[in-house]
């Protein structure tokens, strides 16, 4: 579950079924998804974002070879 | 969180002032700070937006940001602002910064964010040494920033994720004569911003974003997959990517510029008009509506330009060629789609030839080879002759055999739009640039008649029409800009799709690229969630709208407030109809946008501050004591309230004095050539 005040649209009940389902018709985990919302969270504001790629990449990957797709 | 001290140094009028703040309770959440018109209230608030947003909250201030009635730019540069905001006495006694301390104080955590900006001896702002600190809890520990992180950036993070996003910030600090803005019909903009600011899409489309960067990044360095095509489109992207930044830049630097001179010749009208005993409205009008129907004229030109560029050239090829081609392209398209699916079929017979030779179904007699090879003979005909004669709406022939199959769709799209395009467009350009150069004609002779004749006037008038040039030379550049602008947008999404395109094959190819695949298919997903449900939130922030707006306002015209998918926000009234198109007050569009603030703040359930300026202002009576009930009792567990003398006083005052919890009152002293001094002391206007 998304922890953060910042993302409303997914703690309401609507928008977390209209996101659990598109994630089911396109084969993509939910938790793939919340990760990268989290990660981005952390970035709030930042004009620059140091090392956000890496931690996709580390995210990604690790959907990748559990064969997340 | 409460504000619970604020703290300035040669800021505005202010040499020093500090406003300290008792924690709210629900029975006592209002702080009263008094002052006359130009003694320092807006600077209070100006305070706060740069204190805790710095340079990302300047165009938050009314005064550095000018409205044309469509879009908001600013009049100031940072720089400019801040050179503005330094005390006049500053530097000639010696002191060369400024600056602000704001502490908050989260669940009885205090934050504190200093802020101190250094100038020159001739009062220019050094950028470069500008510096921003934050300190936490009672013993003030000062914020531990990363190395690896951007100082700035770090800071304007912690306080989005703290306090309040900049996108959110306007609806909780602001003026309430400036807040009209928002109840412009053609704010929908803005409405759209507050609603997907407090639904968090900002973010979401952030995501996006650094997704489709991160995809970018990660297969740039791809050489060894030696698709020289790919590198090609790359190279496009990143140069139409800086073609933009270039014109954004230019933009940027353009816009404060027109502020000025349109400042330079309100005043040279109204000197003129001055002078000549004429009206200074009448003249200001004419000028504004020949301003107008100019821009209106350049409009149209444009609009003249493009249906020659795109459609003419079509349309005189007549109705007949265009549909015989039409036709074709159609005739095309199902030829093609037949000839791919015989040579697919081509493989399928060679299958069933190889497996009837390999059948181990016994055929007595056996056959003979004579027999069999007319077996096979016979099955091929008869395998061939599924596909003849090719469908009656199959072309005879492929003519236009460079088109690809997506290459048809686009250009049989086009030719159906440029039948939608009739002469009598054309004529209705034509007949309104014609109407327009009358017009503008017109008000030329009715302005050259008021500005009369003699040496002083034509001085006026040659300056006037110098600075007519200018700004027409300067918003003519900036709608060029603005439409390059655009241009380039529409050039770059292609190609950002074409390399899209590309870089998937790479990802089908290559298992390590599976990752950026997998990031893209994430960022349309969430394309995907936002416009499914976005418009169904839309309707909450309608439904405390409403119940605000009929909180706040004395009339029981609206029954019902609708925001549909577009934000535009609709006041129903009896029988369904939209009561902003009737002739609405100024008080009444305040509520209208005071409604949408507390609507806002009610959905996005932040607990941040309300500061208003100058609330009640435009307000009558009945109106006053509703907005301030409204306001200090549903909203904000603190209000801060910056009243002139005659907003919130006598039976107004009297209606939240119990709700008071501290008042201040901002004492001025003129020093000299128009330097003022301002100070803060406790108390107000009248007792509290």
């Amino acid at each position: 579950m998304i922890q953060s005040k910042g993302i409303a649209l997914l703690e309401k009940d609507n928008g977390r079924e209209v996101l659990k389902r598109v994630c089911r018709k396109r084969e993509i985990k939910l938790d793939l998804v919340e990760q990268l919302i989290e990660a981005e969270l952390e970035q709030v504001g930042k004009l620059r974002k140091r090392g956000l790629n890496d931690r996709f990449d580390e995210i990604l990957g690790q959907f990748v070879e559990d064969g997340g797709e | 969180m409460y504000i619970k001290q604020i703290r300035l140094r040669d800021w505005k009028a202010y040499p020093e002032a500090e406003l300290v703040f008792p924690p709210p309770t629900k029975k006592r959440n209002v702080v009263l700070v008094g002052a006359m018109n130009g003694y320092g209230k807006t600077s209070l608030l100006e305070a706060l937006v740069l204190g805790l947003f710095g340079r990302d909250g300047l165009t938050l201030l009314a005064r550095a940001v000018v409205s044309d009635g469509e879009n908001e730019r600013l009049a100031l540069s940072y720089d400019d602002f801040l050179q503005r905001a330094l005390h006049a006495r500053a530097i000639e006694q010696g002191r060369y910064s400024m600056s602000i301390e704001i502490v908050l104080d989260d669940a009885g955590e205090p934050v504190k964010i200093q802020r101190i900006w250094h100038f020159t001896g001739s009062g220019n702002h050094r950028r470069e040494e500008e510096e921003v600190r934050v300190f936490t809890g009672e013993d003030e520990e000062t914020l531990q920033i990363p190395r690896t992180e951007d100082k700035e950036d770090y800071i304007r993070s912690f306080v989005a994720k703290t306090f309040l996003p900049v996108h959110l910030a306007r609806f909780f600090l602001f003026d309430g004569e400036q807040v009209q803005s928002l109840a412009r019909r053609e704010m929908s903009a803005q409405v759209r911003s507050g609603i997907e600011g407090i639904l968090g899409v900002p973010v979401l489309r952030q995501l996006i974003n650094d997704l489709s960067s991160y995809t970018m990044d990660r297969t740039k360095n791809l050489r060894s997959v030696g698709d020289e095509a790919i590198d090609r489109i790359r190279a496009e992207v990143a140069e139409e990517e800086a073609r933009l930044q270039e014109l954004t830049r230019e933009l940027e630097t353009l816009q404060p510029s027109i502020l000025p001179k349109k400042t330079r010749r309100d005043l040279l009208v109204k000197e003129m008009s001055s002078y000549q005993g004429g009206t200074y409205a009448n003249l200001k009008e004419l000028v504004e509506r020949k301003g107008k129907d100019e821009r209106e004229r350049e409009r149209y030109r444009e609009r003249l330009a493009v249906l020659l560029r795109e459609d003419l050239a079509l349309a005189i090829a007549g109705r007949d060629l265009r549909q015989r081609v039409t036709l074709q392209l159609k005739g095309e398209d199902e030829r093609a789609k037949w000839e791919n699916g015989k040579s697919q079929s081509a493989g399928g017979l060679q299958k069933l030839l190889t497996a009837m030779d390999a059948s181990s179904v016994p055929v007595e007699p056996r056959l003979t080879e004579v027999q069999r090879a007319r077996i096979r003979e016979q099955v091929t005909e008869a395998w061939e002759h599924i596909w003849h004669p090719p469908p009656a709406s199959c072309a005879q022939s492929i003519q236009h055999d460079y088109l690809g199959s997506a290459d048809r769709v686009m250009t049989l799209a086009r030719l159906a739009k440029v039948d939608g395009v009739s002469l009598g467009a054309l004529r209705e350009v034509l007949e309104k640039l014609d109407e327009l150069d009358r017009d503008i004609r017109r008000t030329d002779a009715q302005i050259a008649k008021q500005q009369g004749v003699g040496p002083k006037l034509e001085e006026f008038a040659a300056d006037l029409q110098s600075l007519n040039e200018q700004i027409a030379r300067a918003e003519a550049r900036e709608r060029e800009l603005l439409r390059d602008i655009e241009g380039r947008r529409a050039i770059l999404n292609p190609k950002k799709q074409e390399l899209a395109r590309g870089l998937e094959s790479y990802e089908r190819a290559q298992p390590a690229l599976r990752r950026v695949g997998l990031a893209r298919q994430v960022a349309a997903a969430l394309e995907e969630v936002i416009g499914e449900s976005y418009p169904k939130h839309v309707n909450d922030v309608a439904r405390e709208m409403t119940t605000a707006y009929r909180a706040m306002a004395h009339k029981s015209l609206v029954h019902q407030i609708e925001i549909d998918a577009e934000c535009n926000v609709r006041l129903l009234g009896d029988g369904g109809r939209d009561v902003r198109m009737m002739d609405t007050s100024a008080g009444e569009n305040q509520i209208f946008a005071l409604a949408l603030i507390a609507a806002i703040s009610i959905v996005s359930k932040r607990d941040f501050p309300i500061v208003m300026d100058t609330p009640l202002a435009r307000l009558d009576p009945q109106h006053r004591l509703r907005v301030l009930k409204f306001f200090t009792e549903q909203l904000g567990l603190q209000v801060i309230l910056l009243s002139q003398p005659d907003e919130v006083h006598g039976r107004y005052l009297e209606a939240i004095r119990e709700k008071v919890g501290v008042s201040y009152k901002v004492s001025h002293s003129e020093l000299s050539n128009g330097v003022g001094m301002s100070s803060v002391v406790p108390g107000y206007f009248e007792r509290i």
